[in-house]
């Protein structure tokens, strides 16, 4: 059952064709970037994946899955470096976070677009830090494909804490909420 | 005011949040397999969104509380009012009230709803709503999501009830009654057929012993020599019913429809209960609703609540178990206010005519509710219709149950036609009792 709050929106008409746009940009390019067929084929899926996600929130699961087998065959290709592949994932983050904020704008009441983008602008940079440090993580020595994935797991642990609302905290213990005695 | 804890928050996850954690998964599981670094770099991105998104889980606890600034208004009147809304922490919050049966929303329009920015409660919103069809209606349902700002994880709940508004039907002028016919023992405003103390003369006749010398008329005695008294009608009160059709058969023109029967209806019950008469409450089709008769200030007050009841129950589309019939006064005129867009409603009155009650219709009419023909069908369609309400008022007429078209909300004519035929009709059963 549909929730009450979730009505069909009168116009977010821009955010849609933003979307679309890094979406189609993000499958074209990595397929153009790899030339492989395998490539190719992710990007039309994502690219079908991105459309799909637009008529229904709920398949920004497979835009997602779609987009890692496309940055994945980009990296695999023959042809395909780790900055190709962290500029696809990156746009895969763009896509379906604007995909989230799309369809949050899809509430009959007016809803102010600026902070829905400035989330997406805030996931994309901390999907390319976070790929960034991964890389060069990856260039650390010891046992290849272990020391990344452990250094960019510490890190993604670090960065949540870090980046964690102040306020969140605060609010259990403000004298408001406590119950009278 | 209406105020209300959010009971049971359902909490959902972002569609975002299975995917990302799935791709860091499986990206970080094939970095391990394959053995190459960059195959993480496409996972880690996820793992750290997802890990964002489900730092803060606590749910907001939401709270809301609904006031307006008037809970009895009159059709048409606007209605303020304000939504107060608190939750825990800084979220993203919308709030929306839904299902507003009987009003429709001013401000913010089109919906009634507000989409906050991440911020912490309390938060006042304000709203105003137009009150459009009579009845006492439940203003909604407050509902809210929360979200903490990059959250992965939305809360949703039904935070409280709004409050309840009682629209009153609008004012319509009528000074006249109808006349019941067998007015009660009770001093009132109707001539009851006996004679005794009174204003409304009856006759003269000669002076017998025992009668009061208060009554005697000077003017007759001085002219004729002999003693002559003043013999007078007394005032009484009488019971009168409404028979309310409260048919919705859908269309757009029936909420009008109701509205003008609800006006006709309340006009009508007010200047007898003026008049000291005993009104009583029949509502028949979606709803259902019996109120016996009786008069005086409460029962005003109570036939009032009973007809906005009716109106609410008609509006909200609230099927009620279809009643019995119920067994009026002997003494009853019954007054039937339809549409006659039903033919059970005028089955109904004629039941009760022919239980020996005097009964009478005011036919609300409705044909200018009509958009005109689009085509030549829809022409047709409405000549049928109009066809089918006539026929209905001609079966009433020849059932022996008088009717009244009431035009324009000026329901006085119609009163007035209805008392002269009612009044002509008792005339003519007492010269045959005679």
């Amino acid at each position: 059952m549909m929730s009450p709050l979730t009505v069909w929106p009168p116009a977010r008409q821009g955010m849609a064709a933003a979307t679309l746009a890094v979406g189609v940009a993000t499958s074209v390019g990595a397929a153009a970037y790899a030339d492989g067929p395998w490539t190719a084929l992710a990007a039309m899926a994502h690219a079908v994946a991105t459309v799909w996600a637009l008529a229904d929130s709920r398949a920004i699961a497979t835009q997602v899955g779609t987009g890692v087998a496309m940055a994945s065959t980009a990296l695999l290709d023959v042809e395909g470096t780790a900055i190709g592949a962290v500029v696809v994932i990156v746009g895969v983050i763009a896509t379906s976070e604007l995909l989230a904020a799309t369809a949050r704008l899809g509430i009959v009441v007016a809803r102010d677009p600026g902070p829905e983008l400035r989330q997406v602008g805030t996931a994309v940079a901390i999907a390319a830090v976070t790929a960034g440090v991964t890389l060069a993580a990856g260039a650390l020595p010891g046992p290849p494909g272990v020391i990344a994935p452990a250094v960019a797991t510490l890190g993604c642990v670090v960065l949540a804490v870090a980046l964690r609302a102040p306020d969140t905290v605060a609010s259990t213990a403000h004298p408001r909420r406590r119950r009278p005695r | 005011m209406s105020t209300g804890n959010a009971t049971a928050p359902r909490g959902r996850a972002d569609p975002r949040l299975l995917a990302y954690l799935a791709a860091a998964g499986a990206s970080l599981v094939g970095t391990l397999i394959v053995g190459r670094a960059e195959l993480a770099a496409i996972g880690v991105p996820f793992a750290a969104l997802a890990l964002l998104g489900l730092v803060d889980r606590r749910p907001p606890r939401l709270r809301a509380a609904v006031a307006v600034d008037a809970h009895r208004v009159l059709e048409g009147d606007e209605v303020t009012g304000y939504v107060t809304v608190d939750w825990d922490g800084q979220a993203v919050v919308d709030v929306l009230i839904d299902r507003l049966p009987g009003v429709t929303v001013v401000e913010p329009a089109p919906a009634l709803g507000w989409s906050l920015p991440a911020t912490t409660g309390p938060v006042e919103l304000a709203f105003r709503v137009r009150a459009e069809s009579w009845g006492r209606h439940e203003l909604g349902r407050v509902h809210a999501r929360a979200r903490r700002p990059a959250g992965l994880l939305t809360w949703e709940s039904l935070i409280c009830p709004g409050p309840t508004l009682r629209v009153l039907p609008r004012p319509l002028h009528l000074d006249a009654l109808l006349k019941p016919s067998e007015p009660r023992t009770v001093a009132g405003a109707h001539l009851a057929r006996v004679r005794g103390p009174g204003t409304d003369l009856a006759e003269l006749r000669p002076y017998v012993p025992g009668d009061r010398l208060r009554d005697l008329s000077w003017a007759a005695t001085a002219r004729t020599g002999d003693p002559w008294v003043v013999v007078r009608h007394p005032e009484r009160t009488g019971t009168v019913v409404l028979l309310i059709d409260v048919t919705v058969d859908g269309s757009a023109s029936s909420t009008e429809a109701l509205a003008r029967t609800a006006r006709a209806a309340w006009a009508v019950a007010e200047v007898h209960l003026q008049a000291q008469d005993r009104v009583g409450l029949v509502a028949s089709g979606r709803t259902t609703a019996w109120l016996p008769p009786a008069s005086g200030r409460r029962a005003r007050w109570i036939l009032l609540d009973e007809l906005l009841a009716v109106g609410g129950a008609a509006q909200d589309r609230r099927v009620t178990r279809p009643m019995g019939r119920v067994s009026l006064p002997a003494d009853a005129l019954v007054v039937g206010v339809t549409t006659l867009r039903s033919p059970s409603f005028t089955r109904q009155l004629v039941h009760h005519r022919r239980k020996g009650h005097a009964t009478g219709a005011l036919v609300v009419e409705t044909t200018d509710l009509v958009a005109p023909p689009v085509d030549i069908v829809d022409a047709a369609a409405q000549r049928l219709w109009r066809g089918e309400v006539e026929v209905e008022r001609h079966r009433l007429e020849r059932s022996g149950v008088p009717t009244a078209l009431v035009a324009a909300d000026d329901v006085a004519p119609a009163i007035a036609a209805l008392r002269r035929v009612l009044a002509r009709r008792t005339g003519a059963t007492r010269a045959v009792a005679g």
